[in-house]
């Protein structure tokens, strides 16, 4: 298992039931580790479409003056989602969860983690 | 008859709650760990702060449907200093909120100054946003 | 050698028209709901004005709207000043011109109690914007935007800021996060929120997803659930007072 599958594992744990899914995408929309709960759960597309969210956000941002991104919280009534850039924005973390989970905590694991995940990419 | 907005009131009322109690931080914070407002010394971190206690609110939660008692009044854990954090739970209308203090020892009392702030969050809620 | 008289009996119209046709150097004084208009004629132009601390022509065509009050044209006097630069007749037509103009808006509007109601219920949204702003802790600004990008309303407490800009930006932001959110079948969405270097910036969508209120915080002084907590109290307040 390499590190950065080593790494999703971890905060797989650590969200335990609140997890749904999570991916390491690269700006070209393609997915390089990850995971979910649900064998049906569409990894490619959803890869491919919040990259281009992710890019959509840091041109809106741009234009207004607001500085580079960080991230992007979608909340739905079903889960919350979460893009977050990794060291120079060439990759995105993108992360699920229930609606039960405590976004809070999920933001602080985020943070955790961040830095050993973009460590990891192979590169 | 005071300006401040809803948001700043409860701001100003945790600041001056934190030097009546001699406490260096405190949050209102929501169940998704969000702080909605707080007052903190230098090097505390409120966000870290309200996501911590939300995980602890829902943890409490959880053991006292299992155990069969009421919703909680209070939460405090002790470290091995004597430091506690309390978090007080509250409703106003459709919201749940938690009031937490970080308390810096077992000499400094805490119950009566977040009683008062509890019933005035109440207050400034139901006066703004009612 | 004077005239004087009554503006139902002769319009103000008529008495530049024949003192200008009459080659006349005069002044003309009216009166009307206790103002005091003064009109110099010479060698058969309107050359001078006065009403009140304003000169010149835009004096002529106000007061070719009033329809009461009272004349006195006093023949020979000299016009202390020359503030009019074109012919009676051009300013007559573009007198004219302007009275029917303010009569076609005027009866739009009592034709049409929508525009009326309209107005008012925008000032509505905006007092609650207004409202809202204080209430958000690192408030920078937030706007009430239609699907088309377009704003309802909005306010900001910073001039830099572009809420139009920001407006078009979000929207077509938040237009493929529900696209995309749909296709992935994650649920329904109810608002997105964008960290940035400077600012969160959360959308939020109003019942029935036609509309979504815009909100940006500082990033260093605004507080993510103070946002979302007033975001979500106060979309539902404007979701209610939006015109139906």
């Amino acid at each position: 298992m390499s590190k950065l599958e080593q790494l999703i594992q971890q905060v797989r744990s650590e969200l335990g039931a609140d997890f749904v899914s999570t991916d390491i995408v690269g700006m070209d929309g393609l997915s390089i580790a990850g995971g979910s709960i649900d064998p049906s759960f569409n990894a490619t597309d959803a890869s491919a479409r919040f990259s281009m969210v992710m890019k959509l956000a840091e041109k809106a941002s741009g234009k207004v003056g607001m500085g580079k991104v960080d991230d992007n919280l979608v909340t739905t009534d079903k889960s919350y989602i979460i893009s977050r850039f990794l060291g120079d924005g060439s990759y995105f973390w993108g992360l699920a969860v229930t609606r039960n989970a405590t976004l809070g905590s999920v933001r602080m694991l985020m943070n955790e983690y961040a830095d050993q995940l973009w460590d990891a990419i192979p590169r | 008859m005071n300006q401040l907005s809803g948001s700043a009131q409860i701001n100003d009322l945790l600041s001056k709650m934190n030097s009546e109690g001699e406490f260096p931080i405190s949050v209102v914070t929501d169940l998704q760990g969000l702080p909605i407002a707080w007052a903190a010394s230098q090097g505390m971190d409120p966000e870290r702060q309200s996501a911590v206690v939300a995980l602890v609110q829902r943890a409490a939660t959880q053991a006292g449907k299992q155990l069969g008692m009421a919703g909680t009044d209070e939460i405090s854990f002790f470290d091995a200093n004597g430091q506690h954090l309390v978090c007080r739970p509250l409703s106003v209308g459709d919201y749940q909120l938690i009031l937490a203090v970080l308390v810096p020892d077992r000499d400094h009392t805490y119950r009566r100054v977040t009683n008062h702030a509890v019933s005035e969050i109440r207050r400034i809620w139901k006066s703004f946003w009612k | 050698m004077g005239m004087k008289g009554d503006l139902h009996d002769m319009a103000i119209a008529d008495l530049i028209q024949h003192t200008c046709q009459d080659r006349r150097t005069a002044q003309l004084q009216i009166q009307h709901a206790g103002k005091q208009a003064m009109l110099y004629f010479k060698e058969g132009n309107v050359v001078h004005a006065i009403l009140g601390d304003q000169e010149g022509e835009e004096v002529v065509y106000q007061i070719l709207n009033w329809e009461e009050g009272v004349f006195n044209l006093e023949a020979g006097v000299e016009p202390p000043s020359n503030s009019i630069k074109h012919s009676w007749a051009s300013m007559l037509m573009e007198g004219a011109r302007r009275l029917d103009e303010s009569n076609q808006t005027k009866d739009a509007n009592q034709s049409d109690p929508y525009i009326q109601m309209e107005a008012n219920e925008m000032a509505k949204l905006d007092d609650i914007l207004k409202e809202m702003s204080s209430e958000i802790t690192g408030y920078a600004a937030c706007a009430l935007v239609g699907m088309d990008g377009i704003n309802i309303a909005s306010h900001t407490s910073n001039k830099a800021m572009d809420p139009d800009a920001m407006s078009a930006q979000m929207t077509m932001l938040l237009k493929l996060v529900d696209t995309s959110v749909g296709k992935l079948g994650a649920g329904i969405i109810e608002d997105n929120l964008t960290t940035t270097e400077n600012a969160y910036i959360l959308a939020r969508f109003l019942p029935g997803k036609q509309y979504y209120l815009a909100v940006a915080a500082n990033r260093k002084t605004g507080n993510l659930g103070n946002m979302r907590l007033i975001s979500k109290m106060y979309a539902d307040r404007l979701g209610k007072a939006m015109p139906r």
